[in-house]
């Protein structure tokens, strides 16, 4: 086991250079050079600009800028950003964790849909329930999550004025759980429903596949309950798979976090990375694009990791 | 010989029966299916529906609200909305579809050699595939787009470049098992090269799962498209889309909240459409799917 978990890190390494010097290259390839913003600027001279590059390191060839961009990486120097003048962790991190927050709460809530309307439809199929269901799914997988935002702005707090109209929480307000709440629920519920769709379908099928396997009707024969075959014996296994699909979905959360914080104004890394993105703010980006990638890789490892340890078949399988 | 084996493969007759008679019975397929060729009826003959020009201000006539003259009322430039939506509809669709085959080429490309050659070239390919999908790719679309600029044909590129990575798998999938089956052995036994086994004796028969993505890419990239010129890095003003038309939107919805919702409508009547075309295709192409 061991082995495996040290072989499979060892794999990640390679993919991470690959993800990271792609992106250098893209963003050092901007018309103009990154450095095209200054170009605009009135005060800064040629000679500024000349400077500016030389103190970043830009007039080196790119490979060079790419190690020297990794070694200081290394040393826990994540360079400055070039609009705020600040070094960029302080700023990644903050935006960080409010995209969590909000992230990690329509997850739950996502899941809290999923299973109840998975296991439903699956048990009973082809009912008016599961059509339902069907429908759902289907609207949270076609529709745009900035439109859905919008259309809950309009509706939850301009004309009921439920809701705040976007934010995090009230500024000059001292911390209070329902006024964090207030401002979670819309954009929350908005990207919820987008992912709920696809669990519960993901859900469905893997439910009905595991209740026409043989250990289900197994034990069924043996007079257990209904209840406890489908909890405790089709359940367990139909799982599995959606740890998978939740896995590989983690860059789409991502994606869609950045539209819902657009829409309401979330102070979260999507945001932060779209006006970095207009402002040629590369070491910015850099910072953001190496955490996605880190994290998503991280997440996929997590997940074979487990799935090796749950079923060992895999394990001996690439050895 | 070769040709004459490339004659017994050709569609025999009534090959399209049997899955039409499949998708006819998926009543929401059915339903997508005529949404969809009302919506490009609509952008087709824009012109000729409306009396107004797409890019016409009206200042007069700002924000107004639905009626009789301006069924879905007026932006903030007193232009017709239903003429910028119908207007807007022909970009909307258009990249939809380019981008839809240049992921499907591109995809159907990868998949095909990683699939038949196996081995090395394969594991390459496949760990290619494995960087690409695990990246968020509207990060990347609006970097891409932001240093690029945003005309048709580098969104059509950005958005399809990014978005092969599923056909690749599907492709590689089903050639894998494909080329093990005894007619590409025969075809092999008699001197038949790779390439015209991958187009003519393989890709054939992995038509019908690369059809259900192609339709499910088109929603795909017009969701993203949408996505982008909602973020201001799509096609640029003046020219309509429908995400463009709903950037605006925002700071005027307490307002006029009409040019929020109609263009956004459309975007999702448009995909949920597609996506239950791709529905009923999936039972009507891959008949495995249905024994369960």
């Amino acid at each position: 086991m061991g082995k495996y978990i040290i072989r499979r890190i060892l794999g990640t390494v390679p993919l991470l250079l690959l993800i990271t010097f792609v992106s250098f290259v893209i963003m050092q390839s901007v018309p103009g050079g990154p450095l095209s913003v200054y170009r605009n600027n009135p005060r800064v001279t040629a000679k500024d600009l000349e400077r500016i590059e030389k103190q970043l390191g830009l007039d080196k060839p790119l490979p060079v800028q790419y190690a020297i961009w990794l070694r200081n990486l290394l040393r826990g120097d994540w360079g400055e950003s070039f609009a705020a003048s600040r070094p960029v962790l302080p700023l990644v991190q903050e935006r960080l964790l409010n995209t969590f927050y909000l992230m990690g709460a329509s997850f739950l809530v996502a899941l809290l849909i999923a299973f109840p309307v998975g296991i439903l439809s699956a048990t009973r199929q082809y009912s008016f329930f599961d059509h339902l269901a069907t429908m759902f799914s289907f609207v949270g997988l076609s529709v745009p999550i900035f439109w859905l935002g919008l259309v809950a702005l309009i509706v939850f707090s301009l004309k009921l004025g439920w809701f705040p109209a976007g934010g995090m929480r009230t500024i000059g307000s001292t911390f209070s759980v329902t006024d964090r709440l207030r401002y979670l629920i819309l954009p929350m519920s908005v990207m919820a429903l987008h992912s709920a769709g696809q669990y519960s379908r993901y859900l469905r099928s893997s439910m009905l596949e595991a209740i026409h396997q043989d250990y289900v009707t197994t034990a069924r024969a043996k007079g257990l309950s209904d209840r406890q075959v489908i909890y405790s014996h089709a359940l367990r296994n139909a799982v599995i798979p959606l740890i998978t699909i939740v896995a590989l979905d983690l860059p789409q959360l991502f994606s869609g976090a950045l539209l819902a914080e657009t829409v309401f104004s979330w102070p979260g890394m999507g945001r932060l990375f779209w006006r970095s993105a207009m402002r040629f703010d590369y070491p910015v980006l850099m910072a953001l694009i190496t955490i996605t990638a880190f994290l998503v890789i991280f997440f996929n490892l997590l997940v074979d990791v487990v799935y090796a340890y749950v079923d060992p078949r895999i394990r001996f399988q690439n050895s | 010989m070769a040709l004459a084996m490339q004659e017994d493969l050709a569609p025999a007759e009534g090959f399209w029966t049997r899955p039409w008679r499949r998708f006819r019975q998926h009543r929401m397929a059915l339903a997508g299916s005529l949404i969809l060729v009302v919506f490009a009826l609509g952008a087709i003959l824009a012109p000729q529906l409306t009396s107004y020009e797409p890019n016409k201000q009206d200042l007069d006539n700002r924000l107004a609200p639905p009626s009789w003259e301006h069924p879905m009322g007026t932006d903030e430039l007193g232009r017709d909305l239903l003429t910028r939506i119908l207007h807007g509809g022909r970009i909307s669709m258009l990249i939809g579809v380019l981008a839809m085959s240049v992921a499907v080429t591109v995809g159907t490309l990868f998949g095909a050699i990683a699939g038949y050659y196996g081995g090395r070239i394969d594991s390459a390919l496949m760990r290619f595939t494995d960087v690409a999908i695990s990246f968020p790719s509207l990060f990347l679309l609006i970097l891409l787009a932001a240093y690029f600029g945003s005309s048709v044909p580098t969104i059509v590129l950005v958005i399809g470049l990014l978005s092969w990575m599923r056909v690749a798998r599907l492709v590689r999938a089903s050639f894998m098992s494909l080329k093990a089956q005894q007619f590409v052995e025969a075809a092999r036994c008699c001197g038949v090269g790779a390439r015209r086994i991958i187009i003519y004796h393989l890709l054939p028969n992995a038509m019908g799962p690369i059809i259900v993505a192609a339709s499910l890419g088109v929603a795909g990239a017009i969701l993203t498209e949408s996505a982008l010129s909602y973020l201001g890095l799509g096609i640029q003003p003046p020219t309509a889309t429908w995400g463009s038309m709903l950037r605006n939107a925002q700071d005027q919805m307490a307002i006029a909240p009409w040019t929020a919702i109609f263009p956004g409508l459309m975007i999702f009547l448009t995909v949920i459409a597609i996506n239950y075309v791709g529905d009923g295709l999936r039972d009507a192409l891959d008949p495995r799917q249905l024994e369960r």
